[in-house]
């Protein structure tokens, strides 16, 4: 009798079926549906459920969303880049670290340069260097090819990534600039487009883009229902107002949003970001800023709606330098730039110290703070950082993967991993899977779009795939059919 | 509208019963009304005789009106909010007194175990209240967020059917996800 009293009652929760136990978790935030998968072996099997992985998604959309930062990494002393993730709401933020869930195949630093549906697109510098895309929840990676340009080390590269709803495709839009032999001579500035859908089999595609601009310095595209935005300008000695080029992701076209002029010579136009569901412009001044938020469509006509924010309440957080002189000295010399619209009047602000030029190479300290315009105060400091490269992008964490349409070992890529592990031997997994990673671009990934393996899934298709044929073969060890 | 009255039959055959409009905020009752296959007893087999007054019951405070009690049921965010041109004040006290109303009879009547509450969330399944399943599953939700493996386990009662081996990967994942940097 005791046997059957307690059964009943520990299965309870198992008589739920998996539509309410979906629904259940769908209206949890990432980190407790990874818990729930930890509490039995039927959850953990749901959790990875394809259609439980899209309703998640489908309503964390309405969620909060975090901020994603490429930073160097803090633990090891090589140049390994780590993501920090801020998740604001409210008057408070949450900031965790989380290291790059993948092998590169170098040392470089990489930069966040778009995100789309929990995905980010990683781009080691210079950005005509490889391109990952990446979950950092799932910690899966695919790498793309490498572009048909013959890159100068004076070209400068600008990538967007976005999801075509249509044909439940990804894309990522890379734009080269090549400088003429003159500087003066802006108007010969050469550009060359070029786009990938992300799938099996996938190389770079010619893309039409509009030649007479340029891009305004360190000002990132956004992507934004459907649509890649970047902001350009027409002379590179007076960016004025300049425009906006937006490239729509499913028909590959585009057309020009003319800027609002600025409305003094002294602000400055550096922030295209999406705010309040829409796309803003962003003018700065030391103690002000004006917010131009895009209103309209293509076929209705575009229009700006222009709001002044009061920033002089802003300061540099004081605690990171001990001496007040020098404390006095660096607040004469920061800059800010708005990440974030959170709630009504707070941003989220990163704030730069130093001179523009250490600024543009990425070697200034910097700081993330939440500004209240109305309180004009700081409400909460989300850390300090010395001498950091840092690249943000919002995104929707997700369980989704990337890898269902393109994760097929080919023939290529077996016999690579069989070589691999008769000279590194069985057992060395995490070493097989970063030297997998640098053989297999030189090799195969040059043309097709490639997932990234681990050391798991080295060894998980070593032991369930390539060592039994080759024990079958015992006698040609080497060849592997 | 005339209050016509419907019947329906529990699995442990026990009959109640409900005015048309409060059986019409169950989208499943609502076709099978608008199908004309009324036959005087609708049997629901997946329900119970303890269970099924307490859907009535739902029913019986959301049947009745439309459109606006159904924003409040999920949650009160009411995402498809109209403004309508003709805005009234005291419509607006009165509407917001009904909401801190609902509110407070939602709490009285989510006070319950949790067997009731699995019962529940399968019959607001089965006869499509929506209203009914978001404020369930919702319950539910908040017996998971911010509880570690363990509690949740306990919260539902479950046992871990991992070995430990497999028990301390798990953990492993955990550490990584739990270390929320605080910087100040």
């Amino acid at each position: 009798m005791e046997i059957t009293n307690t059964k009943p009652r520990d299965a309870a929760v198992m008589n739920l079926n998996q539509d309410i136990i979906f629904e259940i978790w769908s209206r949890l935030p990432i980190k407790y549906v990874l818990r729930c998968r930890s509490v039995c072996k039927l959850w953990y099997n749901w959790g990875y459920d394809a259609s439980f992985i899209d309703l998640h998604m489908s309503k964390s959309i309405h969620q909060p969303s975090h901020l994603v930062l490429a930073v160097k990494s803090e633990t090891s002393n090589s140049n390994k880049s780590s993501l920090l993730m801020i998740n604001g709401e409210g008057d408070h933020c949450k900031t965790r670290q989380i290291p790059l869930g993948f092998e590169t195949m170098e040392n470089r630093l990489f930069d966040i340069v778009g995100s789309c549906n929990g995905f980010i697109c990683l781009s080691s510098r210079p950005h005509s260097g490889p391109i990952y895309i990446h979950n950092p929840i799932t910690e899966e990676a695919i790498l793309l090819p490498r572009s048909h340009l013959k890159n100068s080390p004076l070209t400068t590269t600008s990538i967007g990534f976005g999801f075509d709803r249509l044909s439940n495709k990804y894309k990522v839009v890379r734009v080269h600039e090549i400088p003429p032999m003159f500087l003066e001579d802006y108007k010969n500035y050469e550009r060359f487009a070029e786009v990938i859908t992300v799938g099996a089999n996938a190389c770079w595609r010619k893309l039409d883009f509009p030649r007479s601009f340029r891009f305004y310095y360190g000002v990132r595209p956004v992507f934004l229902d459907g649509i890649i935005y970047w902001l350009v300008h027409e002379k590179p000695s007076s960016p004025c107002c300049g425009n906006i080029v937006a490239v729509d992701i499913e028909s590959e076209k585009h057309w020009t949003i003319e800027c609002p002029p600025l409305r003094y010579s002294s602000r400055k136009r550096k922030s295209l970001i999406h705010m309040d569901g829409s796309l803003a412009i962003i003018d700065y001044s030391s103690k002000s800023m004006d917010i131009w938020l895009l209103e309209g469509s293509k076929t209705m006509g575009f229009s700006f709606n222009l709001t002044t924010y009061d920033m002089s309440g802003l300061i540099y957080p004081q605690h990171i330098y001990d001496l007040p002189v020098l404390h006095m000295i660096y607040q004469q010399r920061f800059e800010f730039l708005v990440k974030a619209k959170i709630g009504h009047d707070t941003f989220l602000l990163e704030l730069l110290l130093g001179s523009s030029k250490m600024r543009n190479n990425h070697l200034c300290d910097f700081s993330i703070v939440l500004y209240s315009c109305i309180k004009q105060q700081c409400l909460s400091v989300q850390g300090t950082w010395k001498n950091k490269r840092l690249r943000r992008h919002w995104m929707v964490p997700t369980l989704k993967s990337l890898n269902a349409e393109i994760d097929s070992w080919t023939d290529e890529g077996d016999r690579l991993l069989v070589r691999l592990v008769q000279q590194y031997g069985v057992g060395n997994w995490a070493q097989i899977a970063s030297i997998y990673v640098i053989r297999n671009w030189a090799e195969i990934a040059n043309k097709y779009v490639q997932v990234v393996r681990t050391g798991k899934q080295c060894q998980e298709r070593w032991y369930n795939h390539l060592c039994m044929n080759i024990k079958e073969n015992s006698q040609t060890p080497l060849v592997f059919s | 509208m005339s209050s016509t009255k419907i019947f329906l039959k529990s699995s442990d055959d026990k009959t109640f019963e409900i005015d048309e409009t409060a059986a019409r905020a169950s989208e499943t009752l609502k076709n099978i009304i608008d199908g004309g296959c009324l036959d005087g007893v609708i049997p629901l087999p997946n329900v119970s005789s303890n269970i099924l007054p307490k859907v009535i019951e739902y029913c019986k405070k959301h049947g009745g009106d439309n459109g606006s009690s159904k924003k409040i049921a999920n949650g009160g965010v009411d995402k498809d909010k109209e403004i309508l041109p003709d805005y009234d004040e005291e419509e607006d006290k009165r509407e917001k007194v009904r909401v801190d109303e609902l509110k407070k009879w939602e709490e009285e009547y989510m006070d319950f175990d949790q067997q009731v509450l699995y019962d529940l969330m399968l019959a607001a399944n089965y006869l499509h209240i929506k209203g009914l399943l978001d404020l369930t599953v919702e319950k539910a939700a908040s017996m998971i967020r911010g509880r570690t493996p363990d509690q949740i386990r306990e919260n539902f009662n479950i046992n871990s059917d991992f070995t430990p081996e497999e028990e301390e990967e798990m953990i492993l994942i955990e550490d990584e996800w739990d270390d929320e940097w605080a910087f100040d």
